[in-house]
């Protein structure tokens, strides 16, 4: 009986391994597009969330000022600051630009605090002080209008931007 | 004695259905990732809804209550909005195609109470990646 040969011979392995390979190539670009997208999604979503979670604060805060003190009425300015009403007395909250975002300064009565929101960002931000006149007799409004930019840090030429604008009305300041 | 020659390898029909089979299982990985970008956009859709919404209804407040912006009748689309105070220029209207924000003003007079009010309703509509229809209502009211 004669043995018959077992095995594979080199070129068959040669040409399966071309065959995957190519295979493997088209399957890796097609990955490799979705984990683009998908990235660059996620630095949108940190943008966003980091736009979105500083801009509630000044909402929160200025719904509290009872004296903006800067900007000026009228003026525009990237660092704020204006007196609120606590539990706890009355504080002074200050917004300042840094270079690697922006931080919130609660200088108060009792206590003070600080955090650096869109840590690690390219952050644009301007404040700028508005009043509405109202009708005779009722007094001004005032208000500020907010622009924040929030971009992830440049790589590779390409960057995500998230820009947000909001007009936010102090109620807690009497007539002016 | 003859031992019947018994052929090793995989035919190709066995090959097919493996390559198939491998390609369902696949397939899920790359939904996910498109579903991740899809998501990030509806929620940045709702982000900004949100802030046309309360940029309308925070200039509706910032007026004197018989402004004629605040003229009661039926909803009106508002897509341009730019507003000036104080000198400075603010653009409150929608830069993004996809939005149709609606304002409507309902005044009300009752006859037991010695001050007006009006209802102030602001309605932003747009249309998701899976052509569905979203909108989202701010309401708030002033009084004289």
């Amino acid at each position: 009986m004669k043995q018959r040969q077992q095995g594979v011979t080199l070129i068959e392995v040669a040409i399966g391994s071309f065959i995957i390979s190519l295979l493997m190539a088209s399957v890796m670009n097609l990955f490799g597009a979705g984990m683009r997208g998908s990235t660059k999604g996620m630095a949108h979503l940190t943008n966003m969330e980091a736009a979105a979670v500083l801009m509630s604060q000044i909402e929160y805060d200025l719904l509290r000022a009872v004296k903006l003190l800067d900007p000026a009425p009228g003026a525009s300015d990237k660092v704020a600051r204006w007196e609120i009403l606590t539990d706890s007395g009355n504080g002074t909250i200050i917004y300042n630009l840094l270079d690697n975002g922006i931080e919130r300064e609660f200088d108060g009565t009792s206590d003070d605090n600080k955090h650096i929101y869109c840590k690690g960002l390219d952050v644009k931000l301007a404040f700028s002080h508005v009043t509405f006149a109202a009708s005779p007799g009722a007094g001004n409004k005032a208000g500020m209008w907010v622009e924040i930019s929030v971009a992830t840090p440049k790589k590779g030429g390409s960057s995500e931007e998230f820009k947000m604008k909001r007009l936010i009305l102090c109620r807690n300041i009497a007539a002016l | 004695m003859s031992n019947p020659v018994r052929k090793h390898g995989f035919s190709f029909v066995e090959i097919l259905f493996a390559v198939i089979f491998l390609g369902f299982l696949i397939a899920p990985i790359f939904s996910l990732l498109t579903q991740s970008s899809s998501g990030t956009v509806q929620n940045r859709n709702d982000i900004l809804a949100q802030q046309h919404a309360t940029n309308l209804l925070a200039y509706a407040y910032a007026l004197p209550y018989d402004h004629a912006f605040l003229t009661p009748g039926p909803a009106r689309v508002i897509k341009e909005l730019n507003v000036t105070a104080d000198g400075k220029a603010m653009n409150l209207g929608m830069d993004e195609e996809m939005f149709t924000r609606s304002f409507e003003v309902d005044e009300h007079k009752p006859a037991d109470w010695p001050h007006a009010y009006k209802i102030l309703t602001v309605r932003v509509k747009w249309k998701q990646a899976n052509e569905s229809a979203r909108q989202i209502k701010v309401a708030g009211l002033v009084s004289q």
